[in-house]
């Protein structure tokens, strides 16, 4: 509880320090989010692929750009890439614990209020949506907010940094974009769905089921990628 | 403070010895008051380039025959010396000073007779001087 | 009183670069200069010493716990300032007080405020936003003030002008009065090492030369001049040669063979530090 504490103490003082920033990050995303749902009509008639890149590219990688540059992952010297702001913390007396949990407390400060606004918009903007009835539109909610922990809980991890050159980079960006490719053809060839409309769907068809699915999963993410970024922590080498 | 104290690296003499000579003809000569505070170990290291431990031998051996004092948190006191003591710091060091010109000018192979006879003549300018 | 930095046979390869064997210890109340040319190691020294990375082989342990173990209480003895700091960039000096400050339990606010006052440190300014020389008096005056047992300053001196790096020597000197403590500086500034230190921890291209107290070392270098030049192509201590001018780390047994030779010097002295750091670093000793 006491690591918490601190943790959450020094997320909430950092956080302060750029709240200008976010204040003025967070309303040009929000400016983005309305020309997209309201004048691009990308959930007409089912998702398209392009519609749904849209959607999770805002989804998840959005939050990460509200993030004050300094909190990016970036090279600190050599092959190493970190998060200045994860460097400064290491120098400082606080237990490995407290800096891992506070990285994830100062990106949820970004991530969950700008992904529970979209996914308001998504309610007031879109028939397909706002249709769905109360308890779908719930389970909806919860599936989404459950992806940005077990799969956008990565960016905080990455902010433990990791050594990045040519080869590195390029194979993992390889690694990420065909895995994300992969993942949409097979929902548009194989199942002739969108991936929004298919959660979308599922929200419908078995709230309870995916909701609780979801919760678990995201329990999941939310032990595994703490202890990866201390992993990471007490692995690399920040020289 | 600073101590008007002069370190050779020439000298034979260990560095912590002349430490030790100088503040005893600085106290014994009034130059420095019984009472007074002197400049803590570390700030004299820093004054003199001298790590602390060579001053702190030197601190030692002065607290040791009384020409010093340590007040727990307070720092470190020129101690009230009696006279005689005073006495005989100034002859050692007259006699020291004395010594050392002397090897000085045996080492370049000075008779005896003739550094009496330097010596005569310096003592006779003062003479005349007065 | 036990040592505070107890470093055991630590080794650690960079590339082609290797460091170590290391040993050293530090005792309270000492001053330590890391002295070595650049390249050799002290940055990477320090940042072992705060388990900022892995060490190949060997343990540091602070204050009695090793610093890649489990227990972390050590951080709170240690003040550590790098070269550069990291993540400050978006901070201003206040907003870094506020974050830095509570975590250490014997912080000296009047102190801060008087480092920030001499020094004239603008705090409501951005840290990117400071010159090079106010940056490191800001990350000082951010430093010294946490009182922690332990001071590692990794060039703490090198943007600084004249009367700061004056002013910095009082206060050092000052903090060090105030209790145990003790200080580890890497410092290529002669005035920090002649001023502040009372041992010499030398390193050669990773390589540990020795962990020396400043008047053993002093003390043990001599320069002759010789009547003829030696035809002896190396004699007993010497490191160096020019001429009839020869240097011992030695003197003893270059005195004890000169004579015996019957070989006559005009002249001694003893050498500069600055002279002596040269010999110990220079690849040909």
């Amino acid at each position: 509880m006491k690591e918490w504490k601190q943790a959450f103490w020094l997320a909430g003082t950092e956080w302060k320090n750029f709240s200008k920033h976010a204040v003025f990050t967070y309303t040009l995303c929000l400016l983005y989010i309305v020309i997209v749902f309201a004048f691009l009509p990308i959930f007409e008639g089912g998702t398209t692929i392009v519609g749904d890149i849209l959607f999770i590219v805002i989804f998840l990688l959005f939050p990460a750009w509200i993030k004050p540059k300094e909190s990016h992952v970036q090279k600190i010297s050599g092959e190493i890439w970190a998060s200045p702001s994860f460097i400064m913390l290491q120098q400082l007396p606080i237990r490995k614990n407290v800096i891992v949990k506070s990285r994830f407390i100062f990106h949820s400060f970004y991530s969950f209020p700008f992904q529970l606004t979209l996914l308001l918009c998504l309610y007031i903007l879109t028939p397909e949506v706002r249709n769905m009835g109360f308890s779908a539109y719930l389970a909806f909610v919860i599936i989404w907010l459950a992806i940005s922990i077990y799969i956008g809980f990565f960016l905080p991890t990455s902010d433990g940094g990791d050594i990045i050159n040519w080869k590195t980079l390029l194979g993992s960006s390889l690694f990420f974009i065909l895995l994300g490719a992969a993942i949409l053809t097979l929902f548009h060839a194989v199942l002739d769905v969108g991936f929004v409309e298919w959660t979308i769907r599922i929200a419908q068809e078995f709230p309870l089921l995916s909701a609780i699915v979801s919760i678990l999963l995201a329990a999941c993410g939310f032990f595994y990628w703490p202890r990866s970024l201390k992993k990471t922590m007490e692995k690399l080498d920040y020289l | 403070m600073q101590l008007p104290i002069h370190l050779s690296n020439e000298s034979r003499e260990p560095i912590y010895h002349q430490i030790e000579h100088q503040l005893k003809a600085l106290i014994a000569s009034g130059h420095i008051q019984a009472g007074t505070a002197l400049p803590s170990i570390r700030g004299l290291a820093k004054d003199l380039e001298i790590s602390v431990i060579t001053i702190r031998r030197a601190y030692q051996n002065l607290e040791y025959q009384g020409f010093i004092e340590t007040k727990q948190g307070k720092g470190t006191f020129v101690c009230d010396i009696e006279d005689a003591l005073k006495q005989q710091v100034k002859i050692n060091s007259v006699y020291e000073t004395i010594e050392r010109s002397i090897e000085t000018a045996m080492s370049y192979n000075y008779t005896i007779e003739q550094i009496e006879e330097i010596f005569h003549n310096i003592l006779m300018s003062y003479k005349k001087g007065e | 009183m036990k040592p505070f930095v107890e470093i055991t046979q630590v080794k650690k390869k960079i590339d082609n670069f290797h460091l170590g064997p290391i040993n050293l210890t530090i005792e309270p109340g000492t001053i330590t200069s890391l002295v070595g040319n650049n390249g050799s190691g002290k940055s990477t020294l320090m940042k072992l010493m705060m388990n900022l990375a892995n060490t190949d082989s060997g343990s540091i342990n602070l204050f009695n716990q090793n610093v890649s173990g489990d227990e972390e209480q050590w951080k709170s003895f240690v003040s550590y300032q790098s070269q550069k700091m990291i993540g400050w960039d978006a901070f201003t000096g206040e907003n870094l007080k506020c974050f830095i400050a509570p975590l250490y339990e014997h912080w000296d606010e009047q102190l801060f405020q008087r480092i920030v006052e001499h020094f004239a440190i603008p705090l409501n300014q951005r840290f990117s936003k400071l010159s090079q020389g106010s940056q490191q008096k800001l990350t000082l005056a951010l430093t010294i003030p946490r009182n922690t047992p332990l001071l590692l300053l990794d060039e703490p001196t090198a943007y600084l002008d004249i009367p700061a790096k004056t002013h910095l020597m009082d206060i050092l000197v000052e903090w060090m009065d105030q209790g145990e403590r003790s200080i580890i500086i890497a410092s290529h500034q002669i005035e920090d090492i002649k001023k502040l230190s009372d041992y010499l921890f030398v390193l050669r291209n990773g390589e540990m030369i020795g962990n020396f107290e400043k008047e053993a070392l002093t003390e043990r270098y001599k320069r002759y001049w010789l009547r003829s030049e030696l035809t002896e192509s190396s004699i007993p201590g010497e490191v160096f040669r020019d001429r009839v001018q020869v240097v011992s780390n030695h003197p003893k047994e270059t005195e004890h063979y000169l004579q015996e030779k019957g070989l006559q010097w005009t002249n001694q002295s003893s050498l500069d530090l600055e002279e002596i750091i040269t010999l110990l670093l220079s690849p040909t000793r």
